[in-house]
């Protein structure tokens, strides 16, 4: 029964992005939430415009920064978090 | 239920263009353009031959937020299809039916969740060239392939997806290849996070045998690559993708073997050697094929164009050469025509349509090559350069006006002390772009002739000479003892020998018959015919003068001073016959007006009077009941003018110009005569008379009352406009070879001859516009004058070039203090801040310590502001002008240095009790006036109650309202027997609120950053607490909720604005203005939007109207749902019978309501659900979305009546409560 368990939670980890168990460190955690947001910030057209903006950027340069922060956005990944 | 409830309504469509796509939709030969313009798709078809845009065809609001569309083409097939996908999660097919004039759905997808989210497909879709499939991808993992394709009945259909996953891969940009008709080829550029995070070009190969997508193969490519863009292939070119990245271009076959070509992009060279801007990045491109050749269209973050072309030595590649084009605004998207026109959806300022004058082909230009460049690739690089030119090879031909992006605005009558209406003034654009528009509501004139006359004529006709006659022929003018007539031609001469009578006041020309003329004056009648036989006609004597009349081409009717009616007909030999008996009136008419003939008849049945007892009757011309009466309506009233018009929807309306400058509207039964549906609009204290007129070739009205109103139906909706002109007496229309929809008025002794600009009916604004220096962060007004204050990252001021006022230098900061004169519209100072010094915040302020009424301006600035990777700055100062002459300009008093470590200029600064309040990150500062600098007189930190940065500040009596960028909306009271603030009241969530306002002193709306609208109400319990004592000892005991304030907020409206972030609110009222001393005075929230929306929200005043417009929005949407869903079962079901009878029975058994016309999407068509739409991040709470209302207004008349008797009610009166609330507070 609780492999069973295990298994399906597995499977939902590989499906959605994001799921965590008892060993997810805070960076991990805090990378997603880092991407969820970088991925929100772009995809809303008005957020990207208004942010493209303040910054004096075009919109496709502040994208491409955007998805470049996604790569590491708490930086390089330590083994404690 | 004393809550309150709004009707959000759009005033102007947000103008910032997603994407845009050039097809041909409607299966002509025209291209159309379809633009995502905010939530809504626009169509155009640019007209060839005038090299304009044109109006829109359609918008359509899809109440979703568009991620990207894509035109594409099943083989075979004459037109091409609009691909859209949406936060709905779903991929819809789009197909423009031109007959209809509608965007149906063929199919609709889903895909995904909804909302726009990493993993969600949709943020990228690229398509085979072919239109064979179509692939979506998310930022992150997710890539979708769905085959499109056709069945026997040429209908299309779309496969069920293929998935192409990649695991921690995050995509920046998407692209099919061309292939020719190989196995369907789509290029990414990637990143694997876990993976080195090496940028990688993948080509997934969509196998059409095994229906399976494949990973074809991978190359490593420029770690700065961001856009990809294909080349064409099959029988076109070598097929294969140009990667773009930071100052370099480097070209992919799908070969992995083949090397790859490389070639950097020119750079800009200035003047001044030491100014070198950033590294070109390339933001879009374009692709253009023509008569068997190829080029590219690529353009750089700054604007510049290249063109990039290929030498080709068959199928193998001899050479790439890139030379620089032109430069344009920076585009979201670029389009070319195949007429030779280009299109740029610019990211700010309006959207550019360019001619080709030519291509780049024999000029000066340096051209790069490939070749070049790999013998040598130091100097190729060293002199690849370029100076910025004026438009070379393109021609601005057009341009479609848009707000994006709207900065901030103003709403206030700053021109017209004569007319309470205000102007909407807004700051806009970005960089160059940049500019102040005034909006003022009306349409714009065009004067042709504007001629003094000896005297002032009481009425102006015009007339053409026979019922054959295109044009007319005659101006004829009636003063009030003679009558003057002129003849149209090449110049305008007095005519003797018309015939008409010269020393009468006339009171009516009209040509009837096939070829006379008649002429009403007091004395009687003249008929005169074209070869100048006379028949007159005289009352008798003891009826008195002949006091008013009217007549059509068959039928003629005056009014005699006895109250008595005499009716003429023209019979078919063109002789005037008079009807036997008079009808006898009980009162005295005040305005008559003859029906319309209707196409085909003879005569018009009806005929209304107006009498001075304030009714309107409608009498009978049937030859079995002539001068019956049949219907009675009274007025508020006595009419002053009546005419009776068959409008573009083929309703005959009958229009009235009350004496008490009320214009009523209302629908004449066109078998009974029975008068329903009145639309009131009261139009200023001057009795109405009305005119009939052309505006688009369709029949309109002119209300003449102060202003002259111009009443049309477009786009199914009734509109009753201002014009931008003088007050005319008398208006009649007027066509010759020169001026096909031409006007003629008279004003006192002026002849004036005019024409309304057709070209954009949508727009009801006048705009009138000033160029600015910098992109606008906020404005102020102050009487007759405007201060904005502008600044621009990444920019500095070059005096000498005028073209390009700009150079792009990171790190650097340009900015300036502008005043702007409304009346003139022209700046009158400007300060021009220097080194790196930026203005972000401006108010202006009276400051009791001085003494005296001067006004000042505080500006907030900081230096070298930087805001990523964190805000900082090295210093923030508070600059004071003193504000002299009037407004128009500024002097330098002082500036204030803030003591702290802030670390950007404060936004937040309002006049507070004579005296200036800062918000300065989580601390409020009061400052007063000093002679050295600005002076701290009291402050608060409000870290203690989770304040973080303050965003937005409002105040009205002791109370303040504060916004923080993350905690939500704060209530304050200022104690001025203590000098502190206590805060009472706050949110019980957390907002990031960018503007906040009160609507009345416990209520206050506030957006925040993400796009949503709400109010919040402070308990009435707390907010009397608050102002109990004079030292607050009571709220101040009061313990702490959740890190806050001792209570809570409550929650009254909340609405998504529909993908927009609000720039700015505004309490007012759009027609009367905010007139404190009017009691009835209706007002409404005006925001104006960053992508360029206006928007309203209107409250609704009572119980009933709430429901009704809340089961209205329901039902509304409830149609627009189940059109869309038959839109896609017919395009699916096999055997579709023909839809010949209403309500007929399909072959699955389910019945399908929609036929015909009514078959037509107003709106929707993304399968975006509109409740959840609305509810985008919040659900939606007391608030009705207009814009759906006012869809009913748009639905054929059997689907009108339909939802009428759902709801219980006439269509009339939904149709008059829909335009009632517009009209209450708007236009």
């Amino acid at each position: 029964m609780r492999l069973r368990a295990g298994q399906q939670f597995e499977q939902q980890q590989s499906r959605f992005i994001g799921v965590g168990n008892v060993n997810t460190t805070k960076q991990e955690w805090q990378s997603n939430v880092h991407r969820d947001t970088y991925a929100s910030l772009i995809g809303h057209p008005a957020t990207l415009e208004q942010l493209a903006i303040s910054l004096g950027l075009s919109q496709e340069e502040l994208k491409l920064q955007f998805i470049n922060k996604m790569i590491q956005p708490c930086g390089p990944v330590t083994k404690d978090g | 239920m004393a809550d309150l409830s709004l009707y959000s309504l759009t005033l102007l469509p947000p103008g910032s263009i997603l994407a845009s796509v050039v097809g041909n939709f409607a299966g002509l030969k025209s291209q159309e353009l379809v633009l995502a313009r905010g939530s809504n798709l626009e169509i155009y078809r640019p007209s060839v031959s005038e090299g304009t845009l044109g109006p829109p065809l359609l918008v359509h609001p899809t109440f979703s937020i568009i991620r990207d569309i894509q035109a594409f083409r099943i083989a075979g097939s004459s037109r091409d299809l609009l691909l859209i996908t949406s936060d709905a999660g779903r991929l819809s097919i789009l197909a423009y039916d031109p007959s209809l004039n509608s965007l149906n759905p063929a199919q609709i997808e889903t895909f995904g969740k909804t909302g726009i989210r990493r993993v969600v497909p949709g943020q990228y879709m690229a398509l085979d060239p072919k239109g064979r499939a179509v692939m979506l991808a998310s930022l992150e993992k997710n890539k979708l392939v769905y085959i499109l394709n056709r069945d026997d009945k040429a209908r299309v259909t779309i496969s069920s997806p293929l998935e192409a996953h990649k695991p921690h891969t995050l995509c920046y940009s998407l692209v099919g290849v061309d292939v020719g008709y190989e196995n369907p080829i789509f290029a990414a550029l990637e990143v694997d996070y876990n993976g080195g995070g090496d940028k990688k070009l993948t080509f997934y190969e969509l196998d059409l045998g095994l229906n399976h997508v494949i990973q074809r193969s991978t190359v490593i490519v420029d770690q700065e690559a961001n856009f990809l863009i294909h080349v064409p292939g099959g029988n076109d070119g070598p097929s294969g993708v140009i990667v773009a990245a930071t100052n370099y271009l480097t070209y992919y076959t799908l070969d992995p073997k083949v090397s790859p070509l490389r070639l950097p992009l020119p750079r800009r060279q200035y003047e001044n050697s030491s100014d070198i801007d950033s590294l070109p990045v390339i933001v879009t491109g374009v692709v253009h094929k023509i008569r068997g050749q190829f080029f590219i269209l690529l353009q750089s973050n700054l604007g510049d164009l290249y063109k990039v072309t290929f030498e080709l030595n068959g199928i193998s590649i001899d050479d790439i050469k890139i030379k620089y084009f032109d430069t344009i605004p920076v585009s979201k998207s670029l389009n070319v025509f195949k007429s030779g026109f280009l299109f740029s959806a610019s990211e700010a300022g309006d959207p550019g349509y360019y001619q080709f004058e030519k291509l780049a082909d024999d000029d000066d230009e340096r051209e790069i090559s490939h070749r070049a460049y790999e013998v040598n690739p130091e100097l190729v690089e060293a002199t690849a350069r370029f100076r910025i030119k004026s438009l070379d090879n393109l021609v601005k031909v057009d341009s479609l006006n848009s707000l994006n992006p709207c900065m901030s605005g103003i709403v206030a009558n700053l021109k017209n002390d004569d007319d309470p209406t205000p102007q909407i003034y807004t700051v806009s654009g970005q960089r160059n772009q940049s500019r102040l528009q005034c909006r003022e509501f009306g349409r714009r004139v065009t004067e042709i002739v504007s001629s003094e006359l000896p005297g002032s004529p009481q009425f102006v006709w015009t007339t053409r000479l026979t019922s054959r006659d295109e044009f007319d022929a005659y101006i004829v003018l009636s003063f009030l003892n003679a009558t003057l007539v002129l003849s149209i031609g090449e110049t305008v001469e007095e005519v003797t020998d018309s015939g008409l009578l010269g020393d009468v006041c006339t009171l009516l020309i009209q040509q009837v018959g096939l070829d006379s003329l008649i002429q009403v004056h007091s004395g009687g009648l003249r008929h005169i015919s074209l070869d100048k036989t006379l028949t007159t006609w005289t009352p008798p004597s003891d009826s008195g003068e002949v006091v008013l009349a009217t007549a059509n081409n068959s039928q003629v009717c005056l009014v005699l001073g006895s109250n008595q009616i005499v009716y003429f007909e023209i019979d078919e030999f063109g002789q005037l016959n008079e009807y036997q008996d008079r009808l006898e009136l009980n009162g005295r008419p005040t305005a008559i007006a003859l029906g319309e003939v209707a196409p085909g008849k003879i005569r018009s049945n009806f005929l209304a009077v107006g009498l001075q007892d304030s009714t309107v009757r409608i009498f009978s011309l049937d030859p079995d009941s002539t001068l019956e009466n049949l219907a009675v309506q009274a007025l508020s009233a006595p009419c002053h003018d009546i005419k009776t018009i068959i409008m573009a929807d083929n309703t005959l309306y009958l229009h009235m110009g009350l004496t008490n400058g009320t214009y009523i509207k209302t629908v004449v039964d066109s078998l009974t005569g029975e008068l329903s549906g009145a639309v009131v609009r009261f139009l200023g204290p001057v009795p109405v008379r009305l005119a009939k007129v052309f505006i688009n070739q369709e029949p309109a009205i002119l209300a003449l009352g102060s202003k002259v109103w111009a009443g049309y139906i477009f786009n199914d909706i009734f509109q009753l406009i201002p014009l931008s002109y003088v007050p005319l007496g008398f208006v009649s229309s007027f066509k010759s070879p020169g001026c096909l929809e031409g006007l003629v008025g008279i004003e006192s002794n002026h002849l004036r001859i005019f024409t309304l600009d057709s070209t954009n009916l949508y727009d009801k604004f006048t705009i009138s516009e000033i160029a600015l220096k910098f992109t606008p962060r906020r404005v102020v007004d102050g009487g007759k004058f405007l201060y904005i204050v502008g600044a621009d990252k990444n920019t500095q001021y070059i005096e000498s070039t005028d073209l390009y006022r700009m150079v792009t230098i990171p790190g650097t900061w340009s900015s300036a203090v502008q005043v702007v004169n409304t009346q003139t519209m022209q700046i009158s100072e400007e300060d021009v801040l220097e080194n790196n010094e930026a203005a972000f915040g401006i108010t202006k302020c009276q400051f009791k310590s001085t003494n005296s009424n001067e006004e000042y301006l505080i500006v907030a600035t900081s230096v070298s502001q930087e805001y990523l990777p964190r805000k900082s700055c090295t210093k923030v100062s508070l600059r004071t002008y003193i504000i002299t002459d009037h407004g128009s300009s500024l002097q330098f008093v002082h500036s204030t240095t803030l003591d702290r470590e802030f670390q950007e200029a404060p936004t937040s600064l309002i006049a507070f009790q004579g005296k200036l309040l800062v918000g300065l990150g989580s601390v409020l500062r009061v400052y007063d006036m000093g002679s050295k600098q600005l002076l701290r007189k009291a402050e608060i930190d409000l870290a203690s109650y989770s304040v973080t940065q303050v965003s937005s500040m409002d105040t009205q009596g002791n109370r303040i309202v504060i916004g923080d960028l993350r905690q939500g909306c704060y209530l304050l009271v200022y104690k001025s027997a203590d000098n502190i603030f206590i805060p009472f009241c706050d949110d019980f969530v957390a907002r990031p609120i960018t503007l906040v306002k009160f609507l009345d002193y416990d209520t206050v709306m506030a957006t925040d950053r993400w796009g949503n609208f709400f109010t919040l109400r402070c308990p009435k319990d707390v907010s009397e607490a608050s102002d109990e004592d004079k030292y607050g000892i009571h709220i101040k005991a009061k313990p702490k909720i959740l890190y806050g304030t001792m209570s809570k907020f409550t929650l009254v409206n909340h609405q998504f604005l529909g993908g927009d972030l609000a720039t700015s609110l505004h309490k007012t009222n759009l027609l009367t203005g905010t007139d404190v001393e009017e009691t009835n005075n209706y007002e409404c929230v005006l925001w104006t939007g960053l992508q360029g929306t206006l928007g309203l929200m209107i409250p609704i005043l009572t119980r009933s109207d709430q429901e009704f417009f809340a089961a209205l929005q329901a039902i509304v949407l409830s149609y627009l749902d189940q059109i869309a869903k038959q839109c896609v079962i017919t395009n699916n079901q096999d055997d579709m019978p023909q839809l010949q009878n209403d309500f007929s029975e399909t072959v699955a058994g389910s019945p399908m309501p929609f036929t015909g016309s009514d078959l037509k999407l107003l709106g929707q068509g993304t399968g975006r659900d509109h409740l959840k739409y609305r509810s985008y991040y919040s659900p939606v709470r007391s608030t009705v979305d207009g814009d759906v209302c006012e869809l009913y207004l748009k639905f054929s008349r059997k689907i009108k009546s339909q939802i009428a008797k759902e709801l219980g009610r006439t269509y009339w009166d939904i149709e008059k409560k829909i335009m009632d609330i517009r009209s209450r507070v708007a236009y």
